[in-house]
């Protein structure tokens, strides 16, 4: 959206090459490393706090 | 300062990062970065694309996160409240109020979308959508179905099932919003990121086992499919085109939700002692999984298997969600089920976007003027409708949705983020910043940002940003050096221009004057309190 007045043409097409597997495995690979070593460590850190903050008081003004 | 009315909050730090991680993913993550990415040869473009990940996305992102906790603490919810707590100054609340007009602008017209994806999905599992193997019989349905052929064919017209859709999820939005940021907005990502990621995954599956699915074109086969996904052009060549740069910025840039005034809203919701530096980093890694890991796997070989590089190539985001995509899993075995599947994960990636946006709107009315959570829904609920109905009823060509796209979704994104990145190295300054980012974090920002957040990203985002306006609003041409202004600019100056450009910039000048407005009624509120706590204070 905003952008779609620029397109350009596509490069050619072919089977994957050694630089298209490289391009992909390590594109993907790097954000699927990070975001598992993230949620890993969200989820396995322990932060008493995490637990204790869970009431939510809303005051909706209504009285 | 503290209103002592508004005590909401997160109920866990997984339900933040869900709620900022599905602020972020959005159509963007699986229309548009696969088309970028291929359009400018994938080694090239990923190379700019993670050096702007770097430099640009997550230190913006731990920026606004900090910034949003910081002013919470001192009870500011909204984002001019947030502005006149970091810039002691009487304009800092006007700044702010980009905050808040940019997320309600973008609202009024994202939710038009994310009605297209619900659409879509109930089209697929009713097989409504399976028009042939015409690509043009898939592109005039969308333009009936979006009333893209005349202004107010959705609403006066025959066509009208669009607006079905639209009020339910209008509806569910606003019963989302009211429900309020942990019953509401938290609660209902975590059960539709994961789900979103399940159906992405499947679909994921569904598209690399295709193999050749027409034997009498066995070049239009999964491999070739990934190749002209991934396969790099010549990276020397490709890196010293400055428009390569700008498109893997500005995707990164608009993917990461950055400069809406969504996250610092967010992140004003939590407490002084929550950790912001890992939970940034993880709703950042989850919206890149979700674009390079997901997306980039999935759209751009899919539709080549089915329609080759003549069907992919030049089409834009709506061209290839709403037009190529639809033929495509119409031809895939069990094609009703994929096609669903496909555009119900869309509905999810855009509703978990559209919810954050009305959040900035939210919390300013309840804190600035005061309004009760029915009241504040109420009323944010008549603003949005009516300018959503502009956007429906103006809807030939999608001119009025494209016009408040171009200048509110991307111009004044611009201006909002390079404000917030300025505001958190040079006014609350890199070191207090640093240190405000690091209270209760679980990790340690590593040295080396702090140069990048004080002087390398305002740089590299003010040089994106000038890049942009030359090519997007002059539309500067580097080969020839000429200067041609952009159908966006003629649509408002010329002689032969559009009115419903026009009155769209109307529309957007209008809203931003009723957030002026309401700011200033806003501000002496707040002045008051603030006069009243010292007050308080001297006496004891």
């Amino acid at each position: 959206m905003g952008q779609g007045r620029q397109q350009q043409p596509f490069k050619g097409d072919k089977s994957m090459t050694a630089g298209g597997w490289f391009t992909m495995s390590v594109s993907v690979g790097f954000v699927l490393v990070l975001f598992s070593w993230c949620i890993w460590r969200v989820l396995t850190e322990k932060k008493p706090e995490d637990h204790i903050h869970g009431i939510e008081d809303i005051d909706k003004g209504e009285d | 300062m503290t209103t002592g009315k508004f005590r909401e909050c997160w109920s866990s730090r997984l339900g933040v990062i869900m709620a900022v991680a599905g602020s972020a993913v959005g159509l963007g993550n699986f229309l548009r970065f696969p088309g970028l990415a291929a359009q400018y040869g994938s080694g090239a473009f990923m190379i700019a694309y993670f050096i702007s990940l770097l430099i640009l996305g997550i230190p913006i992102c731990w920026a606004e996160w900090t910034l949003g906790r910081y002013a919470g603490q001192k009870g500011f919810r909204s984002s001019p409240g947030i502005f006149y707590a970091l810039i002691r100054h009487p304009v800092g609340k006007y700044i702010g109020v980009l905050g808040a007009v940019i997320p309600v602008t973008i609202y009024m017209y994202y939710v038009y979308i994310e009605a297209w994806c619900l659409g879509y999905a109930w089209f697929s599992a009713t097989g409504h959508l399976n028009l042939g193997n015409d690509v043009a019989a898939y592109g005039d349905f969308w333009a009936r179905f979006v009333g893209a052929t005349k202004d107010g064919l959705t609403i006066s017209g025959g066509s009208n099932q669009v607006v079905i859709f639209l009020v339910i999820v209008f509806a569910l939005n606003f019963i989302i919003i009211y429900r309020g940021i942990s019953k509401g907005i938290e609660t209902f990502c975590k059960w539709g990121m994961p789900a979103l990621i399940l159906l992405a995954i499947i679909v994921l599956v569904r598209v690399l086992t295709l193999g050749t699915p027409d034997p009498a074109k066995p070049d239009q086969n999964i491999l070739n499919g990934l190749g002209f996904m991934w396969n790099p052009g010549d990276i020397g060549t490709q890196l010293a085109n400055p428009q390569l740069w700008l498109a893997a910025a500005g995707q990164i840039f608009f993917s990461l939700s950055v400069g809406f005034g969504v996250i610092i809203t967010y992140s004003s919701y939590l407490r002084e002692k929550d950790d912001i530096v890992l939970s940034g980093l993880t709703a950042t890694s989850a919206n890149e999984f979700c674009e390079v890991g997901l997306g980039g796997m999935i759209t751009v070989p899919a539709a080549f298997i089915f329609l080759g590089a003549a069907g992919v190539v030049g089409q834009g985001t709506f061209g290839l969600g709403f037009k190529v995509l639809p033929l495509v899993f119409s031809k895939m075995p069990a094609s009703q089920f994929f096609g669903a599947a496909w555009f119900f994960l869309l509905f999810l990636a855009a509703i978990t976007s559209s919810l954050s946006m009305l959040q900035p709107g939210i919390a300013f009315l309840e804190e600035g003027l005061g309004l009760n959570r029915k009241q504040s829904v109420s009323l944010l609920g008549l603003i949005t409708a009516l300018g959503t109905l502009f956007i429906v009823y103006f809807s030939k060509d999608i001119k009025a949705l494209d016009t408040i796209d171009f200048w509110v979704g991307t111009f004044l994104i611009f201006v909002l983020a390079t404000v917030l990145i300025i505001v958190f190295g040079w006014v609350l300054g890199i070191e207090k910043g640093w240190e405000e980012a690091h209270k209760g974090a679980s990790m340690r920002i590593p040295g080396f940002f702090k140069p990048i957040i004080k002087y390398i990203c305002p740089l590299y985002l003010l040089t994106i940003f000038a890049l942009w306006v030359l090519f997007n609003v002059f539309g500067w041409n580097p080969k020839t050096g000429e200067f041609k202004p952009t159908g966006y600019v003629t649509d408002l100056i010329s002689s032969e221009g559009s009115s419903v450009a026009r009155m769209s910039v109307g529309l957007i000048v209008l809203i931003i004057v009723f957030f002026i407005i309401t700011t200033a009624a806003a501000g002496r509120r707040w002045d008051k309190a603030g006069n009243n706590n010292r007050s308080k204070e001297t006496k004891a």
